[in-house]
């Protein structure tokens, strides 16, 4: 139950073919549709190592398989990855947290309340929050600066899901039995990567969170919490 | 390459070394110590090419002008593409704003009870989507899912997107949360969270069966494992 | 006698352009090193690519990620190889995918397929799936964006032209690449480069190394067209420093160095290096050429033998029959006529249509050649392989008149065209 991993698994069939084929000399085909870069893959957020702060992390591009695809795998400089956090419940952004690649260096902005909010963004740089090299995959370069902490590169896929099974229930041929049994399911994503980013940020970056929201729909005493997803805008 | 070439490359070395020497030396008269911002070469304290240190802060060569319109979005795991049901559906899901998705409802509804009736007709009865365990009935169930797509991430709380031994639940996402069980259950565990477990003959589909494996989930900042290689 | 004057005067003329006008081009030391045929950095990636997806597929052959998978990964081999079987398993793998596909995720290997059939010149059902698949829950947009290229593969250009409008993106590649192919169509070359040279940049900002080298590449092939060699080759060698082993970009610096500079033996030693590698029969043809430009008859008539041993060895379907139409035409026009008859059916473009005239003309049908050449050449293809068809029709119905202007225009053509070819058109 992904998102856009699935897009991206399946799509990476018809995207990934950009091979200039020599045929019959009168006859290039045309690449297969290309625009990866922007596919979320996952995101996470949860109470760091240290309980007064929240860790976001968005993985992108995946799935990739180990060696030179991951290995050749980039951040897009056009590519805008954007935390986004409502604090008053009305699933509107109150803050951004911003992440965009420069040349060897993912550079991060805010948390910050942005000029405009919705479709479009803009980056205020006078919000910068900190930097870090991108790694390699063979090394995990971090940075911490005004008691953030910041990561950017390879990582594995740490989501787990017998994606081949489900294309079978969703499809019926495997009703009705439905899933495999624990030790015949397997996990599609078991040996393979995404890029990651990764920022750890104070709670009290964040303002105050507001009421939860499942009180809406009628289920009361969950503790109060903010709203949080991730974007990915391409430069215009 | 040809020599002549080579020569004029040792021509033009030669007037950047005079160029250089005259301009350090209008400068503070020292011609050997001081490097310069824009002989395109990261010499002196400068910590890129040509910024840093004494010339001007690399970050400020740097641009950030522009717009950036959006292309993808994701709050909880899995909602576009296990509800969408279609391309073009999934396409204006990516392209629309969280505040803004009343018309999704609907749809999702739809794609919910059609996975029931996958399962309906294989097995020869009627199904249909049950409240689950939380009390969401099909069209709560999916206006939350269609209209508060977001994590809900509680500051000052355990994260767990949901813990059944606690009943603590959408507090966040963590690494090691089986998000897909959790939202196989609420799709299909009924009010009990158990309606099709797989047992007593049941089909299984609470459960895809896979758990993390070896993943390690303990780790410090970054918290994600080193690329498989 | 005044018409033997104006003949003389004509051959003289003809006798002065006819000298070739070589022009150094390239330098050895540019691509020496990528002839290295044990350099194969892209290959190797593949092959690994397609033992760790192989391996998980034993386990679970119902699995359409890694099916999928596996059907890119040979789509690759077949570019990296020239080995049919590759293309052939791919077109296997995604059928299967589809087979085991549920609804909403079926559309990604659907156009994996219509790729694939592009690529065997299947252009009909590549453009049966694609419309099949535009209909049900499908990605509409790199649907619609493949739909152009089977529809300008079958000749269906105003079809193509409203799939162009639906997706007009001048910031999205695979948008630009697309008008730049409408606007050779159109005989806008200019514009073509132009747009390829903004999708080149598309292709530099996104840092996309396989981006930049389809762009380079076919940036390169463009200039060429325009007879802008210089900027031509350099291209190729771009793309040659991104991928030391693209035996595409090597064959096209073998013609330059063979038409532009009428270095024969050089190019043969760059196609010799290339065919170790690479097996398509491509190569035979290229040097039945050389062979050809050096006066060497038996040897051109033994490689020409070779290409056609290859394509009927291999399992290439109709992607050779074009070469075959031109191969068979003196010596078996009935066969010649058979095969063209057969693939303007599978192509309905302008220039296959030129293809099925020089057919008909070798089989004694001047006024059909003529007929075909007026419906459906004239005015609708700036092909110089079309022209040239044309003109030798016209000239069998004796109007002299567009003999002569297609002439003109062939001459320009020169480097396309080659050395050999342009002495035929001399000939005219």
């Amino acid at each position: 139950m992904k998102k856009t991993k699935f897009y991206g698994l399946l799509a990476v069939v018809a995207l990934g073919v950009f091979s200039v084929v020599l045929i019959a000399a009168d006859h290039i085909d045309s690449p297969a549709v290309a625009g990866t870069t922007v596919d979320i893959a996952d995101l996470y957020a949860f109470e760091g190592s240290n309980p007064d702060n929240t860790v976001f992390i968005a993985t992108i591009q995946g799935p990739l398989t180990p060696g030179a695809v991951t290995e050749n795998a980039i951040f897009d400089e056009n590519v805008l990855i954007e935390f986004n956090i409502d604090n008053t419940g009305d699933f509107v952004e109150d803050l951004v947290i911003q992440a965009i690649r420069r040349d060897s260096v993912m550079y991060f902005f805010g948390p910050y309340a942005p000029a405009e909010v919705g479709m479009i963004s803009t980056i205020n740089r006078d919000n910068l929050s900190g930097q870090v090299e991108i790694s390699g995959i063979d090394e995990t370069i971090t940075a911490t600066d005004n008691g953030m902490s910041f990561y950017a590169g390879p990582r594995r896929d740490a989501f787990y899901f017998d994606f081949n099974q489900f294309n079978l229930v969703v499809s019926g041929a495997a009703a009705p039995e439905g899933f495999l049994a624990s030790g015949e399911a397997s996990d599609f994503f078991e040996g393979l990567n995404v890029m990651a980013v990764v920022v750890e940020v104070p709670n009290s970056m964040l303002g105050t969170a507001p009421a939860h929201v499942a009180g809406n729909v009628g289920i009361n005493g969950l503790p109060d919490a903010y709203n949080v997803w991730v974007t990915t805008k391409r430069k215009q | 390459m040809k020599i002549q070439n080579i020569k004029y490359i040792a021509l033009s070395l030669c007037l950047g070394l005079l160029f250089t020497q005259c301009k350090d030396d209008d400068d503070n008269g020292n011609v050997i110590e001081q490097a310069s911002c824009d002989d395109g070469i990261m010499n002196g304290d400068e910590e890129g090419v040509d910024c840093g240190g004494s010339c001007v802060s690399c970050f400020d060569l740097l641009d950030f002008s522009g717009t950036y319109r959006q292309e993808d979005i994701m709050g909880r795991p899995g909602i576009n593409t296990v509800f969408s049901g279609s391309g073009t559906i999934k396409d204006n899901f990516n392209v629309s704003l969280v505040s803004d998705r009343a018309s999704f409802q609907p749809i999702f509804q739809n794609t919910l009870e059609a996975y029931h009736d996958v399962y309906g007709d294989a097995l020869g009865v009627s199904l249909d989507y049950e409240a689950n365990i939380l009390g969401l009935d099909a069209a709560t169930f999916t206006t939350v899912l269609a209209q508060f797509d977001a994590l809900q991430v509680a500051p000052n709380a355990q994260t767990t997107y949901f813990d059944p031994n606690t009943g603590l639940a959408l507090t966040g996402r963590t690494l090691a949360d089986d998000v897909i069980d959790i939202s196989l259950i609420l799709m299909f565990g009924g009010n009990d969270g158990a309606r099709f477990d797989g047992n007593n003959g049941t089909p299984q589909l609470t459960s895809d069966g896979v758990g993390p494996g070896d993943r390690d989930f303990t780790l410090p900042f970054p918290y994600l494992e080193s690329p498989v290689q | 006698m005044k018409g033997y004057i104006i003949l003389l005067g004509l051959l003289l003329l003809i006798g002065c352009e006819s000298k070739p006008k070589y022009e150094k081009i390239t330098n050895v030391e540019d691509y020496d090193v990528f002839l290295n045929s044990k350099n194969t950095p892209t290959l190797d990636e593949t092959l690994l690519q397609q033992r760790y997806w192989s391996n998980r597929l034993d386990k679970d052959t119902t699995g359409i990620g890694d099916i999928g998978q596996l059907a890119n990964v040979y789509e690759q081999l077949f570019a990296e190889t020239g080995n049919m079987q590759h293309l052939l398993a791919a077109e296997t793998l995604y059928k299967k995918a589809i087979a085991l596909s549920a609804d909403n995720f079926r559309d990604g290997f659907e156009r994996g397929l219509a790729k694939n059939y592009i690529s065997q010149h299947r252009f009909k059902e590549a453009n049966d799936l694609l419309q099949k698949s535009f209909e049900g829950p499908s990605q509409k947009r790199p649907t619609q964006l493949m739909l152009f290229d089977s529809a300008m593969e079958l000749g269906d250009y105003d079809r193509a032209y409203e799939y162009l409008s639906a997706l007009k993106d001048m910031s999205d590649y695979n948008y630009l690449i697309r008008l730049s192919k409408w606007s050779d169509h159109s005989g806008d070359l200019d514009s073509a480069i132009k747009y390829m040279e903004m999708a080149k940049e598309k292709a530099e900002s996104h840092e996309s190394k396989p981006l930049k080298i389809w762009s380079y590449s076919n940036l390169a092939d463009f200039y060429g067209h325009a007879a802008r060699i210089k900027e031509s080759y350099a291209h190729y060698l771009k793309t040659l420093e991104l991928q030391p082993d693209n035996s595409y970009v090597k064959r096209k610096i073998a013609w330059i160095v063979y038409a532009a500079e009428g270095n024969s033996k050089e190019s043969h030693r760059i196609l010799d290096s290339v065919m170790k590698n690479h097996q398509l029969p491509d190569y035979h043809l290229l040097k039945a050429e050389l062979y050809a430009f050096e006066g060497n008859t038996a040897a051109s008539k033994n490689a020409e033998e070779q290409f056609v041993n290859a394509v009927e060895a291999g399992q290439y379907g109709g992607m050779y029959n074009t070469y075959l139409i031109e191969l068979y035409a003196e010596a078996a026009p009935k066969k010649a006529l058979e095969i063209a008859e057969k693939e303007v059916a599978n192509r309905n473009t302008p220039l296959i249509h030129s293809y099925l005239a020089l057919a008909q003309l070798q089989n004694g049908q001047d006024a059909e050649a003529l007929k075909t050449i007026e419906n459906g050449v004239e005015g609708k293809t700036f092909e110089p392989v079309a022209l040239y068809h044309s003109a030798l029709v016209y000239k069998a119905n004796g109007n002299s008149k567009k003999v002569k202007e297609l002439k003109a225009e062939l001459e320009e053509a020169s480097f396309e065209l080659g050395p050999v070819m342009t002495g035929k058109v001399k000939e005219l």
